[in-house]
């Protein structure tokens, strides 16, 4: 090079240099911020408060950071790029497993609790530190999660059930327990997995044997099991599809002595194109990316209106209907995990029916409108009150649990349901701030 | 830090003034006082307190103090200072701010390297604003930050995997289980480990020098390709040079050197080499390893290696330097240090590998390589062909173009990188709706 144009590309080298930096700065000041992040199902963090305490301690130029790095300009194509190039570092079987380390999950709590966490929030993470545990496995195009469950687990669940049976059995309330397999249960690569092989149907029978005789189980498990080879569970997503939450619906039908409604009687739709959480969990892994779901979803001609309540106000009631199409995705069915469903608008026959239930039970409960004049889906996770006062306010027949067999064998799910049996608190409204849910998740810590 | 600059600042003017009586000798001696005895207070007193109590069977409460940023750094950089002077290499710094600027320089305050003030006396008072300066600066600091973002953190995150997360900020978070690792999979531990090590620290120097650089300061290489040395005396030569020289300078020597009672003063040096580190047994334990490789070395081992061929004495160096990252790795525990000793030494009965490491090894295997390419000095060696040749060839100017254009599509594509992955860090998802 000669002297004059090796002078040129030291200009143009600093001049690119600090350009590139410079303009990243502008856009991130001037670029909108969002404040959720849908892929990622958390809230980004906010802009910390400003107090002498926290920048003593750190916490406060920690929290800017962090702050910076979910506002960060571009942060979605720059984190879809970092991911391509980690796929790149060498080379990956079909077949995966994803070993948790044991961190995550915790950190993930101890942030929490420096902001100050929602309550339910908080009730999810500890759901989620002992469901993580044992890792998950992509083959074939699908990934699962590995179970955890083990008997005394299971046995925790079904004295939990027997409670709410006993204490209602004098008044003549039916109770129904429905415990759904994983799709880990019938899709793990075999003989790979033979040390785990009907692990989840022993778990299940595990929990039916340990129930009070007059308790009516549902076996939802052959009923899928016989279906296994049809798009009964995602790829993507942890959950089961429409499709495999209605053969649980006849096997409940079968126990409780209703005619199903035919597939064919409803109105078949899909949405196509549905990355679910694990597909995000696994750092939007190219695999899942190449097996992509589809929600097919059935809806009632009249698709029946409701109310629902959120969380963060529970004397409110919002109009919705049963079948949310607009929602997308997963949330396609009943919405999404609100707190507390009302869905009053079913056949005059004096029927009712409340459903304990988080996120898997949502598709299940969209065909229950056919037979109850009244449906109340309640979300133990959100809902706070007691659930026997709400069975004997509304003169409630029937009262049914559905729980993935994940989601059973998890300490959190058991007595977080006994502790609302009896709960006193009253509904949030937006004035009470959340208070009284974080209380009621250390208190069932304890 | 503004009082112990402000300290050594009197004293070097108070030993310049006298030099040569008595008062020059008490002025060096308080300098050295106030910096190792803060060092002391805040970095060690938890530690020695920890001690008494074991000893002892004492429950004396252990105070706590929050370490100040790079304190291990500028005391070092402040008392080589004092020391210089006294010495009469030279010349006390007549203006406090300027002392103190030199002191505070954030590039290196961090981590390293442990700048000396005679490197650097001349540039503070006649400093230079160069275009040069600042391209090469920015050249450098790329590669800094590639090598800490994209080799250094990647490396971290694979030894969390079988290690689990000792970070002492969150001290609560269970350790994985040492002892039920395999063989394969305790290997491919510390071996990211030392190239987490060493990108991590060579890439703050390298990010230090390249800031410094567009200010217009040289600082010294701190890493010289440690990884190719055929001896740990060698090593020493190559990794954290300023901290090496540091204790020979100010040290070793002083204490007799080679010349008198020589054994003595390696053992002091690298005890506190190892001190220096951080205040645990650990590293007390690697500095003093060291030593005794040196001293090996030094009494027969250099003579054996130097009679066979050159590759058994680089197997050596990488095997001795590997296993010390592991010593200084297991801050936490010496019974988790133990395990893993049991299991890369084939004592503890575990399989050989298992799935995890395979996947692990796969999926990272090409990453892995280039890790290993760059601790070699590729980039220099191809820089110093390229130089030749185009010191002879006619096309000078086209090549001299293609490579000003590739160095800044390089650039670019660095700064691209570690701010992706940067970015990535944060990405936290979660499989249940948090909001």
């Amino acid at each position: 090079m000669k002297k004059h144009g090796r002078e040129i590309f030291y200009y143009v080298n600093f001049g690119v240099f600090f350009g590139a930096v410079f303009i990243l700065g502008l856009a991130f000041v001037f670029k909108p911020k969002e404040i959720v992040s849908t892929d990622e199902k958390r809230k980004l963090a906010a802009f910390p408060q400003w107090d002498l305490d926290s920048v003593a301690k750190g916490v406060y130029m920690k929290r800017v950071d962090e702050y910076i790095k979910d506002h960060f300009p571009f942060r979605d194509a720059f984190i879809s790029h970092a991911f391509a190039m980690e796929e790149l570092r060498g080379w990956k079987n079909e077949e995966l497993i994803v070993f948790d380390a044991p961190v995550k999950p915790k950190k993930n709590i101890k942030k929490d609790k420096s902001n100050a966490a929602i309550g339910a929030d908080t009730a999810m993470l500890v759901e989620e530190v002992i469901e993580d545990n044992r890792g998950l496995v992509i083959s074939n195009g699908r990934a699962m999660q590995l179970f955890g469950g083990n008997n005394s687990r299971a046995k925790n669940y079904a004295a939990m059930v027997n409670t709410y049976y006993n204490a209602l059995k004098d008044e003549g309330v039916n109770v129904f327990n429905v415990v759904v397999p994983s799709a880990a249960e019938f899709y793990l690569p075999q003989p790979k997995y033979k040390h785990l092989k009907e692990q989840e149907k022993r778990n299940i029978s595990m929990i039916y044997e340990n129930e009070a005789e007059g308790i009516k189980k549902v076996d939802a498990y052959s009923k899928i099991a016989a279906h296994k080879d049809e798009y009964v569970y995602f790829r993507t997503d942890h959950h089961w599809t429409g499709l495999g939450a209605y053969y649980a619906y006849t096997a409940f039908c079968e126990t409780a002595g209703f005619d199903p409604v035919p597939l064919d009687k409803m109105v078949k739709k899909a949405q196509n194109k549905f990355f679910g959480s694990l597909y995000f969990y696994l750092n939007r892994n190219s695999t899942l990316a190449e097996h992509y779901d589809t929600v097919h979803y059935w809806k009632l001609p009249d698709n029946p209106a409701c109310v629902v309540y959120r969380k963060d106000n529970m004397n409110k009631a919002i109009k919705s209907h049963v079948i949310v199409d607009a929602a997308g995705g997963y949330s396609v069915f009943l919405g999404a995990d609100y707190p507390l469903i009302k869905m009053e608008n079913g056949p005059k026959n004096g029927k009712s029916i409340v459903v304990i239930k988080n996120s898997y039970g949502n598709p299940f409960i969209t065909y229950l409108v056919s037979h109850y004049e009244k449906v109340y889906s309640i979300d133990f996770r959100y809902y706070n009150g007691g659930i026997i006062d709400f069975i004997r306010e509304n003169k409630v027949t029937d009262l049914l649990f559905i729980n993935g067999s994940i989601s059973a064998n998890t300490p959190y799910t058991s007595s977080r349901i006994k502790h609302l049996m009896y709960s006193k608190n009253k509904p949030k409204t937006t004035k009470d701030k959340d208070t009284t849910a974080s209380k009621t998740v250390k208190d069932t810590l304890k | 830090m503004l009082f112990s600059a402000f300290v050594d600042w009197i004293n070097a003017l108070i030993i310049e003034k006298y030099k040569g009586t008595q008062w020059a000798k008490w002025g060096l001696v308080s300098s050295a006082v106030v910096n190792l005895g803060l060092l002391a207070i805040f970095k060690y007193s938890g530690f020695i307190y920890e001690n008494i109590n074991a000893v002892f069977g004492l429950n004396l409460e252990v105070p706590e103090f929050s370490l100040p940023i790079g304190i291990s750094f500028y005391s070092f950089h402040a008392l080589s200072y004092t020391i210089d002077v006294y010495r009469g290499q030279v010349k006390a710094q007549k203006s406090y701010w300027n002392f103190l600027m030199c002191v505070s320089m954030y590039h290196q305050l961090v981590a390293g390297p442990i700048v000396r003030y005679a490197h650097i006396a001349h540039e503070i008072e006649h400093r230079k604003f160069n275009i040069a300066d600042i391209s090469a600066g920015i050249n450098r600091f790329c590669i800094g930050l590639f090598k800490k973002v994209c080799i250094a953190n990647v490396a971290g995150d694979l030894v969390t995997v079988f290690f689990g997360d000792t970070d002492p900020a969150t001290k609560d978070i269970l350790p994985a289980d040492i002892s039920q690792l395999t063989f394969a999979e305790g290997w491919y531990a510390i071996l990211m480990y030392s190239i987490q090590i060493y990108f991590d620290f060579s890439g703050y120097s390298d990010m230090a020098i390249g800031l410094g650089r567009m200010y217009g300061f040289h600082y010294r290489e701190n890493f010289i390709y440690p990884y190719i040395s055929r001896s740990a005396t060698e090593f020493w030569r190559r990794w954290h040079v300023s901290l090496g020289s540091f204790f020979r300078d100010y040290l070793y020597i002083p204490l007799g050197g080679n010349k008198y009672k020589p054994y003595r003063n390696l053992f002091i040096v690298w005890f506190l080499t190892g001190l220096w580190h951080g205040a645990s047994w650990n590293f007390i334990i690697w500095g003093l390893y060291f030593g005794f490789l040196i001293l090996i070395e030094r009494l027969f081992l250099q003579k054996a290696f130097d009679a066979i061929p050159r590759i058994f004495s680089h197997i050596y160096l990488l095997l001795v330097a590997v296993l010390g990252w592991a010593i200084f790795y297991f801050e936490d525990s010496l019974a988790r240090l133990g395990d893993l000793f049991r299991v890369i030494f084939g004592l503890s009965g575990n399989d050989f590998a298992n799935d995890r490491f395979w996947q692990t090894l796969w999926a990272n295997f090409y990453w892995m390589l280039l890790a290993f390419i760059l601790c070699m000095p590729v980039y220099t060696f191809v820089m110093r062909k390229l130089k030749r040749y185009m010191v002879q060839t006619q096309y000078r100017t086209s090549i001299g173009t293609t490579v000003g254009v590739s160095i800044l599509a390089f650039n670019l594509f660095l700064l691209y990188l570690a701010t992706a992955m940067l970015v990535a860090g944060s990405y936290n998802p979660f499989i249940y709706y948090r909001f």
